[in-house]
């Protein structure tokens, strides 16, 4: 039977339709779910940035900080100084993207009723990290949204999760 | 609203896994189930037909053919709908197409207004399956609905 159930989330419309799907599947199968987000490397979109540094730094005003500092006059706010100039960075930003995109799929699977729930970040190849993920805790069921947040590539390259789907040896969700 | 989930079936073992999982979600989300089952197959074509006749095939050959795969089918959807019954799923249809097996599974998944497709997967390697086309990689190309490939 179904046990543990693998969702790929990457923020998009189509994800959270993932999510939703897999969290009623999983509650229903009084199944685990586990969360994967893999970096958005190559195609972090505008949307996802800003809410990622309004949630996670935000400053005066309710800016994103790289707003708010450059508003500030440094003697008022001397704080503003120390705040780590790394905040812009790629990196930063992308870990704080999938630290709020986990978590809003966690807020959503645990309104569909489930339990038990992991989240794990990951970074690389997409569909090479999510077979890994879900190798190595076992899942019976992948579950991901039929179009992520690369419309236009996937149509040329082929998405992930038509990627998923031919390569994963355990059954795969399209969710549309 | 009530959910409407729809299954491909072919004979295969991967199939036979499909449905059990569509009839094992629709019993427990409450939807109903519709069974299908494409006969593959394309009339010849007139030009193809005469050059039949020119070598002296029997039109009978492909029409036997034609009635062994509906007769088939039909017994495959009988047998579809029975193990679901087993399973404890009421709301069983069945439905017959003929045509090309991913085209017809879309058509059907549009026209019953189905929220679910379930279709086997054989789990062949990626190049291999788009070299020879594999029915569960167009259909979730084409689906207009999620779409479940079962391994």
């Amino acid at each position: 039977m179904v046990q543990k159930v693998l969702i790929a989330v990457d923020g998009s419309e189509h994800a959270g339709k993932a999510v939703e799907f897999g969290a009623d599947l999983a509650e229903k199968y009084g199944a685990e779910v586990v969360l994967v987000h893999v970096l958005l490397r190559d195609d972090l979109s505008e949307n996802l940035r800003h809410l990622a540094e309004v949630e996670y730094h935000t400053a005066e005003g309710g800016k994103a900080i790289s707003e708010a500092i450059a508003m500030i006059p440094e003697a008022r706010f001397p704080a503003a100084n120390i705040t780590p100039k790394t905040a812009q960075s790629p990196d930063t930003v992308l870990r704080a993207v999938a630290e709020y995109v986990l978590s809003d799929a966690e807020r959503r699977a645990e309104a569909h009723g489930v339990s038990r729930i992991s989240k794990q970040i990951e970074d690389g190849d997409p569909v090479k990290r999510i077979l890994e993920v879900a190798s190595d805790v076992n899942a019976d069921l992948i579950v991901t949204g039929a179009r992520g947040l690369s419309d236009l590539k996937a149509l040329i390259v082929g998405s992930v999760s038509h990627k998923l789907a031919n390569l994963a040896p355990v059954t795969c969700v399209t969710v549309r | 609203m009530s959910k409407k989930f729809l299954v491909a079936v072919d004979g295969s073992d991967h199939a036979r896994k499909a449905l059990d999982l569509a009839a094992d979600l629709a019993k427990a989300s409450g939807a109903e189930l519709v069974i299908l089952h494409v006969v593959r197959y394309e009339p010849l074509p007139e030009g193809l037909k005469e050059y039949a006749r020119m070598e002296g095939i029997p039109e009978e050959e492909e029409r036997a053919r034609y009635h062994f795969g509906h007769v088939t089918g039909d017994r495959i959807t009988k047998d579809a709908k029975a193990r679901a019954h087993d399973r404890g799923l009421d709301q069983v249809t069945t439905k017959g197409a003929e045509g090309t097996p991913a085209d017809e599974i879309v058509a059907a998944a549009e026209s019953e207004g189905a929220d679910m497709i379930f279709v086997g997967s054989r789990g062949l390697s990626d190049a291999r399956s788009l070299f020879m086309g594999s029915v569960s990689h167009k259909v979730m190309h084409l689906a207009p609905c999620t779409c479940v490939a079962v391994k």
